[in-house]
């Protein structure tokens, strides 16, 4: 069976803005299978912001990963239908106000579509509305209550559809990633010279990487950081 | 439009008229925040519009905006039409103040509709902290996930999130790779 990885637009954001995109290529290598963004994610990250002066530089460089076939895009034609029932499916979970709450978009929803379809190994998601929204229904009501100030429903029928749709898919985000890119030793080029001062410059270096996550999206928890570095134990 | 949003609005427009007359920056933040209850659970463009005017006028005044009478009166204006039932007068006056916030704005010598850009950014990490998802903000605001997504890094957006454990998602991810 073809191991797959299908990306949302956030963790190649998070890759991007930290100048980590390379790291896509030995990950896929090491993977030994296909990485996959769906063509209204590619939009997002390439076609859109190629219009503008900002992230301009950013979306050429997720473009030339495409090119390389690093990153494989695949128009949802086929999974158009899909798509479309999981969107009407998540986006009427939540009720407030006897109002069915939007709360998710096309792009994620398409990267979903594209993952059951393919029987994918996880989908990768830095952004936490998705997240919270296949791994802790319950969670993210509360929150969406909370924040709203008011009572935030939960419809269980659709609830009960949403987690079937999706099949106990698993998610991953781009600091774990990261992690594992770190373990594999693809990060030490850059302890190829000596920094002064620094006692653990693996130790700094895996705190570097896991903090400029985090500062461009990704939706990592400090305490997250902090348990991911004891884990990783490298003093 | 929904009954209930309408009289919010109406409510905020009020309010804005008179925190615009005293300068009142920090109190239009505030009031630009009411307003991102209602663009989220109802989606609704003319709150995310008001909200968007709303903050980046409290910006201007903190840059040192004096004239205030123009922005007094187009929220005036724009809370008769909704009043009278007359959207489409209302949506034209909120393009009017949109459009005077860009002028306002290029005269400070800021790039062209940069407050409106920031205030855009703002209000969207706001509506991602209150649960939706990027993309969906994104499409609400025309704005990128770029630019969402390279300002909700800076926020602590994230401290509160209860997560699944980090460590099994590790061993998932090394798992992955072997």
């Amino acid at each position: 069976m073809n191991k797959i990885l299908v990306f949302d637009t956030g963790p190649i954001i998070s890759l991007g803005l930290n100048n980590l995109m390379w790291m896509l290529k030995p990950l896929k290598e090491k993977f030994g299978g296909e990485f996959y963004i769906t063509h209204y994610v590619k939009e997002e990250l390439v076609d859109i912001p190629l219009k503008s002066k900002k992230f301009k530089l950013e979306a050429f460089q997720v473009e030339e990963c495409i090119n390389a076939g690093i990153l494989k895009e695949v128009h949802e034609q086929q999974l158009l239908p899909t798509t479309r029932k999981l969107m009407d499916i998540a986006n009427n979970i939540f009720v407030a106000n006897n109002q069915s709450m939007t709360v998710v978009q096309f792009g994620e929803i398409s990267t979903l579509a594209l993952a059951c379809h393919m029987h994918a190994q996880a989908v990768v998601v830095d952004e936490r509305a998705t997240r919270e929204l296949m791994e802790n229904p319950e969670g993210f009501t509360r929150r969406l209550s909370r924040r709203f100030g008011v009572p935030v429903t939960i419809n269980k029928d659709r609830l009960m559809q949403w987690r079937r749709e999706l099949c106990d898919l698993k998610v991953i985000r781009s600091v774990e990633l990261a992690t594992v890119a770190f373990e594999m030793g693809l990060l030490d080029r850059y302890l190829v010279r000596s920094i002064p001062n620094l006692v653990h410059p693996k130790r700094e270096l895996l705190d570097a990487v896991l903090w400029g996550m985090k500062l461009n999206g990704c939706a990592v928890s400090e305490e997250e950081i902090r348990r991911i570095m004891k884990l990783e134990n490298t003093d | 439009m929904i009954d209930t949003v309408k009289l919010d609005l109406l409510v905020v427009l009020s309010k804005s008229d008179a925190y615009v007359s005293f300068s009142d920056s920090a109190k239009l933040k505030e009031l630009s925040n009411h307003t991102i209850h209602n663009a989220g659970i109802y989606q609704d463009q003319n709150s995310l519009k008001i909200a968007i005017i709303v903050y980046s006028i409290s910006k201007m005044l903190e840059r040192g905006l004096s004239d205030t009478l123009q922005f007094s009166n187009l929220l005036k204006e724009a809370k008769a039409h909704l009043e009278n039932g007359n959207e489409e007068k209302f949506h034209e006056t909120l393009g009017k103040l949109l459009d005077k916030i860009a002028h306002e704005d290029s005269k400070m010598g800021v790039y062209v509709e940069e407050v409106i850009r920031q205030a855009k950014i703002r209000k969207g990490s706001s509506l991602i902290a209150h649960g939706l998802s990027t993309g969906q903000v994104a499409h609400l605001l025309g704005v990128t996930s770029w630019e969402l997504m390279h300002y909700i890094g800076k926020t602590n957006l994230d401290e509160e999130m209860p997560s699944l454990d980090v460590t099994s998602r590790i061993k998932f991810t090394r798992n992955l790779f072997k």
